[in-house]
C-alpha cells in the first residue's frame, strides 16, 4: 500500500490497568498518502491527540490495526518498531515542556540524529540547516543557546526543526500552535508547510482552529466524541459543511474574520 | 498571571545554607586534619583515668584513661566515614529501584513501592539494632545495613520524580522519536534528576549519622572504632552526667553531632529548595508602598470607569509596564491586546493588589470610583476584590481549589464579609447567602444537581463558567477579563464569552478584555488598545483601529492571522523577536522588528499622541503610504494622555 | 484527555485490592522474620547451646532446643512457629523464661503512651508552626522558626535526653529520671500523678525528635499550595487572610498526613534510645536488652509486632488519602 498512516477501524481505551475505561477514539479509519497533507480538527476530548499519540506508538488500540509507512505496528518487534519511529516524528502542543532544559539547542536538535546512529561529526550540518530553515538564523546564535533563554515562538520553531532534521517521512503536528500567541499561529504552521513541501512528507497536522487547518492541509479530518465525522478536501469541507460538529467549528471560526478582512496590507 | 518561576536561592535560604556550609566544613576539616589536631591516641590510655581538662589532656580522660579531645576530633572520621558511605549506597540504590518502578511500572512497580512502603514505615533504628544483633557489629556491616535500610525514602521520592518525568514533554518526545530506553535514562530522566538526587544524599547522610551514633550511643556499635556516639556510651556507662565530668565529657561531642547534622540539615534543606521548583514559586503579595504623594489626584470624569495614570510595575529591576495611561469608559468594553511578556497581565494584576513577589508597582495612579485605589492599602484592596472589581483568570483548569465542592467555592464569595466599601449590599442570612449562590451557578449554565460537584468533575468550559459565577455574584461595578478564553477550544471560547456579553446586559457590569488574541478581542470589544513592551502603542474605536491601523505592529498583529473564509491569504509574521524586558532597545521598543524605521526611532520613543479619531505611539504614523519610510518622522512632543475617543 | 465522567465508582474495588496486598506483605515478614535468625551467621541453637562448650551435656542441649522449637528440620521449625503464631503463642523469652507475650504485653501500654503523647505534640505543633512559617515565607518568622526547628531538629535524642535529666533531675531535682512509674505501689491519683511525672522529660525528648520532620512537610506544602492557581483566585475573589489559610490548608493536609504517618516509623526508632536513656520499660528498650542478650524469640516478636504497626500505618494512610482528596475518590454521576 502506498498510505503513509493507515487506521482500520481502531478503538483507543483510556483509564486505569484494571478500572472502567473510557473510549478516546472509536472505529476510526483514516488514512494519509504519502505527500498529503491532512489536518485533524476537533473540540477539546475528540480524540484528536491520541491519533497522533497511535501514530508513534505512544498509545496502544484496544481494538482494530494501525499501519504506518506500510507496516503494521502490530506485530513488530522492539528494534523495529524504534526504527520505524525514527522515519516518524512528532510536534507536541506545549513548547515549553517538549526541549530538555538542561541540553543545548544543538543537542536537542541534533538527537534524532543521534538516536539514527550518525555519527557526532556528521551531525552539525544538518542541525544549522534545519535551524536555519525555520528561520533561526544565523544558527551559530541559536546553536549554544538553552530553551530557558528562547521565546515561547522560538522553542516551537526548534521542536519544530528537531521533527524535520532527520528527514522523517511523516510528520504528526499535534496543536503546535495552541500555546503561542495568536500572531505566532499563522507562522509556525507555514513553516510547517514549506518544510513538507521541501521533503515531500506526509504531514498530519491537529487543531481546533478550522483557519489554521485551512493553510496547512488539501484535506479535513473532523473528529467529534471520539468518531470520525467529516472527512473531505478542505474547500469543499469549508464551503459545505455537512456535519453539526463541523458547523459549530465553522462559525466559531468564521466569527473572527470579519475583522481581519477588512484590514489592509501593509 | 504568567507566573515565573525563579530557580534562586532566595536570601534567607541562601543564609542558612552558608551557615550548614560552614558547620559541614568545621567537620569535614577536623576528620581530615585529626592527625595535627590532636597529640595523643584516641583509642589507647595516655594519661590517667578520670582527669579533668588540663594542659596536655584540653578535654581531660576518660574512664580508661584516653585522651578525650583526640577522641572528639578522630570521631568525626568514623561519624561522616559511616555517613557518608551508607548515604551513597543508598542513594544508588533508592535510584536504581525509582528507575525500575517508575520507568518499567507494572508489576515491577507494585512490588518494589510495596517493599518500599514497608521499609519506610518500619524503625529504621530498631531494624539496624535488630539486623546488627544477627550479622554482627562490624563497621561495614553497619553501613551496609543501614543503606539496606536507608534506600527506601530516596526510592520514594525519585519514582515519584520519575512519573512525573516520563509524562513531561521532552521524555516523551524522546520516547517517540524511537530513543532507546538507555539514552532516554541517561541524558533525559538522570540528568533532571541530579538536584533531587543530591538533596536526598544529603538527608541520607543525615539519617546515617543518626542511626550510626544512636547504635554507637547504645553501645552496640563496632567495638573498635571511636565515635562520637561511642564516647556518649562510655560517658553515660561511667555516669558522667553526676559529675563535672558531664562539661567535657558530654557536651563536647553532643554539640559536635549537632554542629555536623545541623550543618547536613541546612544544606540538604537548600537543596531541596533548589530542586523543587514548586517551592520556590511566588510569594503572597507584598504589603502596598505607602509613599505616594499626599495630594490626592483629581477623580476622573464620572463616565470613566477606571483610569490609568501613568501607571508603572516592575517585577525587580525590570519595567515590565512603563506608564500607560488607560480609560474604561462607562458602557464600552475596552480591549487590551499584547503577545506574552508585552505586561498586560501585570498590569490587571497591578490594578487589582494582585501581583506577587517581586512585582511592584513603581509609578502612577489607579483611579477606579474616584479614589486613587493604590491608596486603600491591603485591606482596603481586598474589600474591593470581588465586590467592585471583580477577576476572571485565564481559564486554567487549577482556578478552582480541587478539594472544595463548587458551590462551597462560590458561596464563600458571597459569604465574606463585604463592609467597608460603599454601594454593597450586605450579606444576608446563610440560606439567602445559599440561594444566592445556587441561582449564579444556575444563571452561567451550571444545572442544580451539578453543583455539589468537585471541580475534577467538570470540564474546562464549565469550570470557567463557574469562575465567571464568582465573579458576577457580588455585582461589581468592573470585570477584568484576563485570558478569558486561552486554553479552550474555539466552540466553547465562544460560548465563554457570549456569556460574559450576556451577563455583561444582565448585571449593569463593565469589562476590561484582556488577550493575545487580536481578532477575538475585536470580535468584542468597542475600543482597543494595543500593548508593545509595557506600553499602550495604538489606541481607539475597535472599527477605525482595525480597518485603519496606524502603527506598525497593530498592522503586523493583524496580517499575521490566518482567515476561514475569504480567499486564501498566507499569513505575515511579525518580523524578529517579541521584545525582551530586561533588554529593551532605546527609542521605540518595537523599532528593531519594524520596516518604516528610521534614525530618529532609535533615538527617542514616540509618545502616544492624537490622530485622526485614535492615539498612536508611532514617529512615522499616519502610515497611508505602503514604502516603508516614506511618512516623514512627525512626532510632536508629549500631549499624551489625552483620550480622543 | 478522555472525558471522566463515566468512571464508575472505584472505592471498593480499591478495598479489597489493597487488603490483598497487605495480607501479602504480612505473610512475607512473617517468612522473613522465621528466617533471618536462621540465616544470619551463628546459628541460634549455636549461641544457645552451644555443641562444642562441654558446659551443658547433649540431652540437656536437645531438650534446650526443644523448649525453643529449635529441633527438627527447617520445615518442621517453620510449621512450628506458624501454627503457634495463629495460636498468639511467640514463645519463651531466652533472658528470663517468661513467654513472650506477657514480656510484651507488659511493655506496650507503656509505649503506646510515650509514643501517643510525643507523636499528638509533635504533629499540632509541627504542623502549626510549619503552616505559620510558610504562609510568610522568607520573612524573618519563616526564617527564625526554620532555623530553630532544624536546630532542634538535628539534636541527637540522647544528648537532648542526657542534658534533659542534668537539668530537670540532677540540677533542679523537679522530674524522677527513671521508669515510668515509682517502684513502690502506689495508686489512685498519685499513681497517675507520679506516671505524668514521669512521662514528661521522656515524651519532651521525643518531640524533639519528631518535630522537624512535620514541620518541614507542612512548611513546604504550605508553600506549594500558596503557589497554586485556585490560592491566587481565592485571593482575586477579596477572600481574608484567614479564608485564603483555610484554602491552602485543606489541601496541605494531604501530604502531611502522609508524612505525618510515615514520620512515625523515626519516632519508633528514636523512642528505643530515648527508654534507654531513661530506663523506660517501652518496647524499645525491650528490643534494645533483647539484642544485648540474644533473646531471639522477644526480638522476633519485636519486630513482628513493629511490622505489622508499620502495616496498620500504611493501611491507614491509604485509606485517609480519599477522605482528604475527593481526586482519588473518583465519585460517578
Amino acid at each position: 500500500m502506498s498510505e503513509t498512516l493507515r487506521l482500520d477501524n481502531v478503538d483507543v481505551l483510556y483509564g486505569p490497568p484494571r478500572g472502567p475505561k473510557v473510549a478516546a477514539l472509536q472505529d476510526v479509519n483514516l488514512t494519509a498518502g504519502r505527500g498529503e497533507r491532512i489536518a485533524v480538527v476537533g473540540r477539546s476530548g475528540a480524540g484528536k491527540s491520541t491519533i497522533a499519540r497511535l501514530a508513534v506508538g505512544l498509545v496502544e488500540p484496544a481494538g482494530g490495526s494501525v499501519e504506518v509507512l506500510g507496516k503494521p505496528l502490530a506485530g513488530l518487534r522492539a528494534t523495529e518498531r524504534r526504527a520505524l519511529r525514527r522515519r516518524v516524528q512528532i510536534v507536541f502542543q506545549d513548547p515549553y515542556q517538549s526541549l530538555h532544559p538542561g541540553l543545548a539547542v544543538s543537542r536537542i536538535v541534533a538527537e534524532p540524529l543521534a538516536v539514527a546512529g550518525i555519527e557526532r561529526s556528521r551531525r552539525p550540518a544538518p542541525v544549522a540547516a534545519a535551524l536555519e530553515s525555520l528561520g533561526l538564523q544565523p544558527a551559530d546564535q541559536f546553536l549554544n543557546r538553552f530553551p530557558a533563554s528562547l521565546s515561547g515562538g522560538q522553542r516551537q520553531r526548534v521542536a519544530i526543526a528537531r521533527a524535520f532534521v532527520a528527514h522523517p517521512e511523516l510528520i504528526l503536528a499535534d496543536e503546535p500552535t495552541s500555546m503561542l500567541d495568536a500572531s505566532l499561529r499563522g507562522t509556525v504552521a507555514e513553516l510547517l508547510v514549506d518544510l513538507q513541501r521541501s521533503l515531500e512528507a506526509t504531514l498530519v497536522f491537529i487543531t481546533h482552529d478550522l483557519a489554521l487547518a485551512r493553510y496547512v492541509a488539501d484535506r479535513v479530518v473532523v473528529l467529534a466524541e471520539g468518531r470520525i465525522v467529516e472527512d473531505r478536501p478542505t474547500e469543499e469541507l469549508l464551503a459545505d459543511p455537512h456535519h453539526p460538529e463541523t458547523q459549530r467549528l465553522l462559525v466559531a471560526a468564521r466569527r473572527l474574520d470579519r475583522y481581519i478582512r477588512s484590514a489592509p496590507k501593509s | 498571571m504568567s507566573r515565573e518561576r525563579r530557580r534562586l536561592l532566595r536570601p534567607s535560604t541562601l543564609a542558612i545554607a552558608a551557615t550548614g556550609a560552614i558547620f559541614l566544613v568545621v567537620v569535614i576539616g577536623a576528620a581530615v586534619f585529626a592527625d595535627l589536631l590532636a597529640q595523643h591516641p584516641p583509642d589507647r590510655a595516655s594519661g590517667a583515668p578520670y582527669q579533668s581538662p588540663n594542659s596536655d589532656h584540653w578535654l581531660g580522660t576518660d574512664d580508661l584513661g584516653r585522651d578525650l579531645w583526640a577522641q572528639l576530633v578522630h570521631g568525626s572520621r568514623v561519624t561522616l566515614l559511616v555517613g557518608l558511605v551508607a548515604a551513597a549506597l543508598a542513594t544508588a540504590l533508592g535510584t536504581l529501584a525509582a528507575l525500575v518502578a517508575g520507568w518499567w511500572g507494572g508489576l515491577r512497580d507494585a512490588a518494589i513501592m510495596r517493599l518500599v512502603d514497608l521499609v519506610l514505615s518500619l524503625p529504621l533504628l530498631v531494624l539496624v539494632l535488630v539486623l546488627a544483633a544477627y550479622f554482627g557489629r562490624g563497621q561495614t556491616v553497619l553501613i551496609l545495613l543501614i543503606a539496606g535500610v536507608l534506600w527506601a525514602r530516596p526510592a520514594r521520592l525519585l519514582r515519584a520524580q520519575v512519573l512525573k518525568l516520563r509524562e513531561i514533554g521532552h521524555v516523551v518526545a524522546a520516547n517517540a522519536l524511537g530513543a532507546g530506553a538507555g539514552r532516554i535514562l541517561r541524558t533525559h530522566l538522570l540528568r533532571r534528576l541530579v538536584p533531587l538526587l543530591s538533596s536526598q544524599f544529603v538527608r541520607a547522610a543525615l539519617i546515617a549519622v543518626v542511626v550510626q551514633s544512636g547504635v554507637a550511643f547504645l553501645g552496640l556499635g563496632d567495638p573498635g572504632q571511636v565515635s562520637w556516639g561511642s564516647m556518649l556510651y562510655f560517658a553515660n556507662n561511667a555516669s558522667a552526667i553526676l559529675t563535672d565530668a558531664w562539661l567535657w565529657w558530654i557536651v563536647p561531642p553532643g554539640m559536635a553531632l549537632t554542629v555536623l547534622i545541623v550543618g547536613l540539615a541546612f544544606v540538604g534543606f537548600a537543596l531541596e529548595e533548589l530542586s523543587d521548583p514548586q517551592l520556590v514559586s511566588h510569594g503572597p503579595a507584598p504589603p502596598v508602598r505607602r509613599r505616594l504623594d499626599p495630594t490626592e489626584p483629581e477623580p476622573p470624569p464620572a463616565d470613566v470607569v477606571l483610569e490609568l495614570r501613568g501607571l508603572a510595575v516592575a517585577f525587580g529591576g525590570t519595567e515590565v509596564v512603563r506608564g500607560v495611561d488607560l480609560q474604561v469608559a462607562r458602557g464600552r468594553m475596552l480591549g487590551l491586546v499584547g503577545e506574552s511578556g508585552s505586561g498586560k497581565s501585570a498590569l490587571a494584576l497591578a490594578v487589582m493588589g494582585l501581583l506577587g513577589r517581586p512585582g511592584r508597582v513603581t509609578a502612577g495612579a489607579t483611579m477606579f470610583e474616584g479614589r486613587d485605589l493604590r491608596r486603600l492599602g491591603r485591606e482596603g484592596l481586598r474589600r474591593l476584590r470581588g465586590r467592585r472589581i471583580a477577576i476572571v483568570p485565564q481559564a486554567a483548569m487549577s482556578l478552582l481549589n480541587p478539594t472544595m465542592r463548587i458551590i462551597t467555592q462560590v458561596t464563600e464569595c458571597a459569604a465574606s464579609p463585604a463592609s467597608g466599601t460603599g454601594g454593597i449590599q450586605p450579606t444576608g442570612a446563610v440560606g439567602e447567602v445559599a440561594e444566592r449562590a445556587h441561582a449564579a451557578l444556575e444563571r452561567v449554565g451550571i444545572p442544580r444537581d451539578r453543583h455539589r460537584a468537585y471541580p475534577h468533575e467538570l470540564s474546562g468550559g464549565q469550570r470557567q463558567r463557574v469562575v465567571l459565577a464568582m465573579a458576577v455574584l457580588n455585582r461589581p461595578r468592573l470585570l477584568i477579563a484576563d485570558e478569558p478564553t486561552t486554553g479552550l477550544d474555539v466552540v466553547t471560547q465562544w460560548e465563554i464569552l457570549d456569556l460574559l456579553d450576556e451577563l455583561r446586559a444582565e448585571f449593569h457590569f463593565d469589562v476590561l478584555l484582556i488577550s493575545h488574541d487580536l481578532p477575538l478581542v475585536a470580535a468584542r470589544a468597542d475600543d482597543l488598545a494595543i500593548m508593545y513592551a509595557g506600553r499602550i502603542v495604538e489606541q481607539g474605536a475597535t472599527g477605525d483601529l482595525v480597518a485603519r491601523p496606524q502603527h506598525p505592529y497593530t498592522r503586523g498583529l493583524l496580517n499575521a492571522v490566518a482567515t476561514v473564509s475569504g480567499p486564501r491569504r498566507r499569513p505575515i509574521p511579525v518580523a524578529g523577536e517579541p521584545a525582551d524586558p530586561r533588554r529593551l532597545p532605546g527609542g521605540c521598543a518595537f523599532a528593531p522588528r519594524c520596516a518604516h524605521r528610521s534614525e530618529v526611532c532609535s533615538d527617542s520613543d514616540a509618545p502616544l499622541r492624537p490622530l485622526a479619531s485614535a492615539l498612536v505611539a508611532c514617529h512615522h504614523a499616519p502610515l497611508e503610504a505602503p514604502e516603508p519610510g516614506a511618512a516623514g518622522t512627525a512626532g510632536g512632543p508629549g500631549n499624551a494622555g489625552e483620550v480622543a475617543t | 484527555m478522555g472525558s471522566q465522567r463515566r468512571l464508575l465508582p472505584r472505592w471498593r474495588h480499591r478495598g479489597v485490592r489493597l487488603v490483598l496486598q497487605y495480607a501479602l506483605v504480612v505473610a512475607v515478614a512473617v517468612v522473613v522474620n522465621f528466617a533471618l535468625p536462621r540465616l544470619a551467621p551463628g546459628d541460634p541453637s549455636d549461641y544457645l547451646a552451644p555443641p562444642e562448650g562441654g558446659t551443658i551435656s547433649l540431652a540437656e542441649r536437645q531438650e534446650m532446643l526443644a523448649r525453643f522449637d529449635l529441633d527438627g528440620s527447617n520445615a518442621q521449625q517453620f510449621s512450628t512457629y506458624i501454627s503457634k503464631l495463629f495460636q498468639g503463642d511467640l514463645g519463651i523469652s531466652v533472658r528470663d523464661g517468661h513467654p513472650v507475650t506477657e514480656v510484651v504485653g507488659d511493655r506496650i501500654g507503656w509505649s503506646l503512651l510515650l509514643m501517643g503523647s510525643a507523636v499528638l505534640i509533635s504533629t499540632v505543633l509541627g504542623v502549626a508552626l510549619g503552616f505559620a512559617a510558610g504562609w510568610r515565607r522568607g520573612s524573618r518568622r519563616d526564617l527564625g522558626l526554620l532555623s530553630g526547628v532544624l536546630t532542634v531538629d538535628a539534636l541527637p535524642a540522647f544528648f537532648v535526653g542526657l542534658m534533659l535529666i542534668l537539668a530537670f533531675s540532677v540540677h533542679l531535682g523537679w522530674f524522677p529520671v527513671y521508669g515510668a512509674v515509682a517502684p513502690e505501689g502506689l495508686s489512685g491519683w498519685a499513681w497517675v500523678g507520679d506516671v505524668a511525672e514521669r512521662l514528661v522529660l521522656p515524651a519532651v525528648t521525643l518531640t524533639c525528635v519528631g518535630l522537624g520532620a512535620v514541620f518541614v512537610v507542612a512548611r513546604s506544602a504550605m508553600i506549594s499550595e500558596l503557589g497554586e492557581d485556585y490560592v491566587f483566585m481565592a485571593r482575586a475573589k477579596g477572600l481574608s487572610d484567614r479564608a485564603v489559610r483555610r484554602h491552602a490548608t485543606r489541601n496541605a493536609r494531604i501530604p502531611v498526613s502522609t508524612a505525618a504517618l510515615l514520620g512515625l516509623s523515626t519516632l519508633v526508632g528514636a523512642a528505643t534510645v530515648v527508654e534507654a536513656v531513661f530506663s523506660y520499660p517501652g518496647l524499645g528498650s525491650l528490643a534494645f536488652a533483647a539484642v544485648r542478650s540474644r533473646d531471639y524469640p522477644v526480638l522476633q516478636a519485636v519486630f513482628l509486632l513493629f511490622t505489622l504497626a508499620a502495616m496498620a500505618i500504611n493501611l491507614l494512610n491509604d485509606l485517609l488519602y480519599p477522605l482528604f482528596d475527593p481526586r482519588v475518590r473518583k465519585v460517578g454521576t
